[in-house]
């Protein structure tokens, strides 16, 4: 187990490092050049200097690798156009966007996972065929025309929650409810369909094996079957899935804050692409797909620990 | 310092704030200081006023703006956003400045000499300033911040070349190799703050950070969030410039009566204006003009248009294509109806927006309709046809850059397209986002008309780098005289012969078109009707406001 | 009455009900869109100030933009161009993911690098690297398109490899091996048809994971830029008028909804009746 997961963590390293340096080229191949917009169309201020200061100046190579050692260091760089390290920018906006993808996440799993359950007790019923209607739907609708659809009934029409914004929750929690929770159900709508799918045919599945059918004909209740045995199993995946569903939702939450301006990593990207702050780009890209990397290790070791039948280092 | 102080405020700026709460009046513009062009001519005059004072005592208050965003430096050196400077301008000061005309104005100087070759200049400092960290301003530190400003701004070209030497310990001598506006270099665009000489020598090359940023304003830095808040808290020992009888621009007797100025990053407008109805805000930056009506019918807060505003204009490519014919680009601006343009860029509101073919605003000293006439607000799609002909131009594809990143861009667009394309002209629109605009047309290929805006310009100096031979702004114009015109007003003289060359050079740009602008659009901001003294600006000053 | 054959492709198609709705769905928006010229007399481009932010009437079925445009027209129209990005993100995917799992599959030495390229890429968040991807082509159609083909070609690889990795292992493969069949041709003729419909019923889901994407990344701005319109350029210009005139809103996000479930449920169909064993939720992504 231990040797598995150095060797897993040791091929993180070299993964990381080329995922690295692809996000560096990818991103400062983008057309645009950043001097232009800090000296904008009053042309203010001297071009070769501001390029210098930018760090602009040399081969695409060169840069790479001052950035590079710089990450090793632990230093991302600064932001060209923030006044601040670009690990300083996102430290101050992470916490919005872990809020909303954490939260989203949770409405996810509390109105997911019970629909799955409920629909999955009496398969191909009216209730199940709605269940799987509305989630069939849920998963279809993307989540800017959903929040668009709240937006304009819970902030325009009748004025329950603000349209857009972000109150930290140092100002109090219900000021932070207040703005966190239209983004967050928008957000956890679509993932709570997801759930409820992958719940509903985990059931389904699980209800089939023998063990289950066993234990109805030794004459248990059926409710007491779903909690006691289908549950447990069906939820193994669940449990994996959260993991996955969360690195998804870190990295596509940007739509979401884009929609509800929410001040989060993900809206520091977009406007960051807008000005070519290729720093920014890069160490929110980076930290991202550490972010991906990491969780998928601990959602492999944690799955490993869950299920028995899986051998490590085996496919 | 005397808690009592008998202060005298200009009220031809500020007029229109105190009456800005609609008093029935259906046009609500009228109430604004608009077009004043010629009023403002008459007291453009540095520190003079001939209009009634307000008398303002200290307050321990503290006034509350709702900002968009928070600045992101707050030296000079390293930005040239409005934020930046705005918040600077609470604590720096510089040896000149600008009055709210634009025209240059001593500071910490107080006197200067230059001889007969314009070579040398001789000034001296004002005696008893003391910085924020209550060490003493003198020639020293003048010259350290000079020096640091030679090495750091990304402005200081013009100031390279030029030697400063203390002569005595409140007298410094500039040594120039040829003229130059030297007072104006200092004032702006990059302001030359002065700071502590150990600040300035220890700061070579390296961003001032929050503790260094000393200087000798009326408003010290409290507290730095960046993108939270910003907090200025009156420094006790500012010696006030009594040569002035109240706050102009960026000088003058700059009066701190709040004790403390919050400004918070609010980027919503919504919670702007409702912060401001609320009276959580003193003050909101930045109002949609949608919210307009709203604002205006409400009794508690004052509306104010900022003017000067942005000039809406194109540049062309003088590098290639139909663009570097003269007759071409004459046709283009006949072809067009300004009045169209920028009811686009406004939504059709008129109170948001001004023909105007100066370069300069009315507002600013440097103001002038000069070559105007027949060519700006003069469409005639006979003489364009005339024009085109002589360009021999037969329905070649004429590239049009624009954005979507500034409205105001992307509304003048639709509108050119189609005004051009009626007058026989096959523009082809290419969209882009705003920094890959900039690249292609740096580019000076597979373009012709590039759409742009410019912020309010201070001094003709500024223009420089927009339309000198071989600048980066000119996009390969070249004009003997426009480089001939900018050189004089380079060299510097007095405000009135600086303003006659520039009606020259705004003259022959309106002759040779190296851009063409189509008029002003103006921003707006809100405040509480009960703030007084305040003079809308695009770089705010809180300086002068007062209850 | 003619005898019903239970097991004639034909038969299962029809009792498919997913399939069939999503079908006539997916068929009533691709000849709406083929339609366009002849429903609708607008330009989708022409602005008209005189027809600005119009509630849906007559003339105009979905109303009118803040530039007077006919909405129903640029929903048709943005609809050609997200179907479009769609169908050639499917094309592309296929093509390419089906060469390198082909190649993975023939040189075992290959496999081992390919894997470890494709592994490299799943690290990066899909839609942040598609939006940063079609900043770097442009901001164009083409841009898009080439964006979502990187992104998402080491899905269709992975779920390919695996498949092909199983059917290397059936008896009619071995035996194809033994009698000295040329592995190309193995792959080619025995492997490959084995995996079609694997590779059928994810292509189908990545066409609406590809249209949900392109949405997306043009409704903060970075995809698809106007004149051009697309359904996510549109619902983004209809968050600045959602007081206003929110019938902009309906027409695009409808849109969107119903082409993706269309394609979803196409996709569920096909799964059902091309490999009844698997009937798993999806992760959207």
């Amino acid at each position: 187990m231990t040797r598995y997961i150095i060797k897993r963590l040791l091929i993180m390293i070299p993964t990381l490092l080329i995922v690295a340096c692809v996000i560096f080229l990818v991103v400062n191949s983008m057309p645009g050049d950043p001097a232009l917009t800090v000296i904008g169309p009053e042309f203010e201020g001297d071009y070769e200097m501001v390029r210098e200061r930018m760090g602009l100046n040399g081969t695409i190579w060169e840069r790479l690798w001052k950035w590079l050692s710089g990450v090793l260091r632990g230093d991302l760089g600064n932001s060209y156009f923030l006044g601040d390290t670009v690990w300083g920018a996102i430290k101050q906006r992470l916490p919005v966007t872990l809020s909303l993808a954490t939260t989203a996440l949770i409405f996810a799993v509390t109105i997911g996972v019970p629909l799955g359950i409920i629909a999955s007790l009496k398969p191909n019923s009216a209730l199940d065929t709605t269940i799987s209607g509305v989630s069939l739907l849920g998963m279809c609708t993307p989540e800017f025309f959903g929040g668009l659809i709240f937006m304009l009934l819970l902030s325009i029409k009748w004025k329950v929650f603000p349209s857009g914004g972000y109150r930290p929750i140092s100002e109090g929690f219900g000021e932070w409810a207040k703005y966190i929770i239209l983004p967050a159900f928008t957000y956890g709508m679509s993932q709570a369909a997801y759930f409820a799918r992958l719940i509903r045919s985990n059931m389904l599945e699980v209800m089939n094996q023998d063990f289950i059918t066993t234990a109805v004909a030794k004459g248990q209740r059926s409710f007491v079957v779903v909690m006691k045995h289908a549950l447990r199993n069906a939820l193994l995946p669940v449990v994996t899935g959260i993991g996955m569903v969360y690195t998804i939702m870190l990295g596509g939450a940007f739509i979401t804050e884009s929609l509800f301006r929410l001040p989060g990593t993900g809206l520091l990207i977009i406007n960051s692409i807008a000005k070519r702050d290729f720093p920014v780009v890069c160490g929110i890209l980076l930290l991202i797909s550490a972010a991906i990397l990491i969780i998928n290790l601990a959602v492999d070791i944690l799955y490993a620990f869950i299920d028995p039948r899986v051998r490590f280092g085996k496919k | 310092m005397k808690k009592l102080l008998v202060v005298f405020i200009v009220v031809a700026m500020l007029l229109g704030m105190v009456a800005c709460q609609p008093s029935g009046g259906t046009d609500p513009v009228t109430t604004q200081p608009a077009d004043t062009a010629e009023g403002t001519k008459a007291t453009a005059e540095p520190g003079t006023t001939e209009e009634p004072d307000i008398n303002v005592e200290f307050s321990d208050k503290t006034f509350h703006a709702a900002m968009t965003a928070t600045p992101t430096a707050l030296d000079e050196g390293y930005s040239t956003n409005a934020y930046c400077r705005q918040t600077s301008a609470h604590m720096f000061e510089t040896l000149f400045t600008f009055d709210e005309a634009s025209a240059v104005i001593p500071q910490l100087a107080d006197s200067f000499t230059v001889s007969d070759d314009g070579l040398v200049y001789n000034v001296t400092l004002r005696q008893g300033i003391t910085f924020h960290d209550g060490s003493a301003f003198d020639a020293d530190d003048a010259i350290a911040s000079i020096e640091r400003y030679k090495t750091n701004s990304t402005y200081s070209g013009a100031l390279d070349t030029v030697i400063v030497e203390k002569v005595g310990d409140y007298e410094i001598k500039f040594t120039l190799e040829e003229p130059l506006a030297l007072t104006s270099l200092l004032a702006f665009p990059q302001r030359v703050i002065m700071i502590p000489k150990e600040i300035a020598e220890s700061h070579m090359g390296v961003e001032l950070d929050e503790k260094a940023l000393i200087g000798t304003g009326p408003y010290m830095l409290k507290e730095w969030t960046r993108d939270v808040r910003i907090i200025l808290e009156r420094f006790d020992d500012y010696v006030l410039d009594e040569r002035y009888e109240g706050p102009t621009g960026f000088g003058g007797k700059r009066i701190a009566y709040y004790k403390t100025i919050q400004m918070d990053s609010v980027t919503e407008a919504e919670a702007r204006i409702a912060g401001l109805e609320t009276g959580e805000f003193d003050f909101a930056d930045a109002i949609p003009t949608t919210a307009y009506d709203r604002i205006v019918a409400n009794a508690d807060l004052a509306l104010n248009v900022i003017k000067p505003g942005k000039s809406i204009v194109v540049e062309f490519n003088h590098a290639e294509g139909f663009t570097m014919d003269i007759n071409f680009r004459k046709a283009l601006a006949l072809a067009i109806d300004p009045t169209e343009v920028m009811l686009a860029v406004t939504s059709g509101r008129s109170e948001f927006y001004r023909l105007d073919p100066s370069l300069y605003q009315p507002e600013q000293y440097f103001f002038t309709e000069a070559g105007s006439e027949g060519i700006y607000n003069a469409k005639d799609l006979d003489k364009v046809k005339e024009l085109l002909a002589a360009a021999n131009y037969n329905g070649e594809e004429i590239v049009y850059l624009y954005n979507k990143d500034y409205a105001s861009h992307y509304a003048a667009g639709v509108s050119l397209i189609q005004q051009w394309q009626e007058a026989g002209i096959n523009i082809v629109p290419k969209l882009n986002d705003w920094t890959t605009q900039l690249s292609i047309a740096q580019s000076l290929t597979g373009w012709a008309i590039n759409q742009s805006s410019y912020s309010a310009r201070f001094d003709p100096n500024q223009v420089r780098n927009m339309i000198r031979s071989g600048t980066l702004g000119a996009y390969g114009f070249a004009d003997d005289k426009v480089d001939q015109y900018l050189d004089e007003i380079g060299r510097g003289g007095t405000n009135e012969e600086r303003l006659a060359v520039w009606e020259k050079l705004q003259e022959r740009i309106w002759e040779t078109l190296p851009f063409l602008k189509f008029g002003d659009e103006f921003s707006l901001n809100a405040m509480r009707a009960d703030v007084k003294g305040y003079v809308p600006s695009y770089i705010d000053r809180f300086w002068m406001v007062h209850e | 009455m003619k005898q019903v054959n239970e097991n004639s492709i034909w038969f299962r198609i029809f009792h498919t009900p997913s399939l069939v709705v999503g079908s006539i769905l997916l068929i009533i928006i691709v000849s709406a869109l083929m339609l366009q010229p002849v429903l609708t007399q607008y330009d989708a481009n022409r602005n008209d100030f005189a027809a600005v932010l119009q509630p849906p009437s007559k003339e105009h079925w979905f109303g009118t933009d803040s530039f007077g445009r006919d909405l129903f027209t640029r929903v048709l129209e943005g609809g050609k161009v997200s179907l479009r990005i769609g169908a050639e993100v499917v094309v592309y995917t296929t093509i390419i993911g089906t060469l390198i799992a082909l190649l993975g599959g023939y040189y075992e030495k290959l496999d081992v690098i390919i894997m470890r390229v494709m592994d490299v890429m799943m690290a990066f968040p899909t839609l942040l690297i598609a939006m940063v991807l079609a900043a770097v082509f442009g901001n164009s159609i083409s841009g898009v398109v080439m964006a979502l083909t990187i992104v998402y070609v080491p899905r269709t690889v992975r779920i390919l490899r695996s498949a092909i990795l199983t059917i290397r292992e059936e008896v009619y493969v071995e035996a194809a091996h033994a009698i000295g069949v040329r592995p190309w041709k193995i792959m080619s003729l025995h492997i490959l048809p084995g995996a079609m419909p694997v590779l059928i019923v994810q292509e189908t889901f990545l066409f609406a994971y590809a249209i949900l994407a392109e949405a997306g990344i043009s409704f903060v701005g970075v995809g698809v830029q106007p004149p051009f319109a697309s359904w996510g350029n549109i619902l983004s210009d209809a968050t600045t008028l959602m007081s206003v005139a929110p019938w902009n809103v309906f027409a695009p996000g409808l849109a969107i909804v119903i082409t993706v479930l269309a394609l979803n449920l196409i996709g569920d169909g096909l799964r059902e009746l091309l490999d009844p064993k698997r009937q798993k939720g999806k992760a959207r992504s």
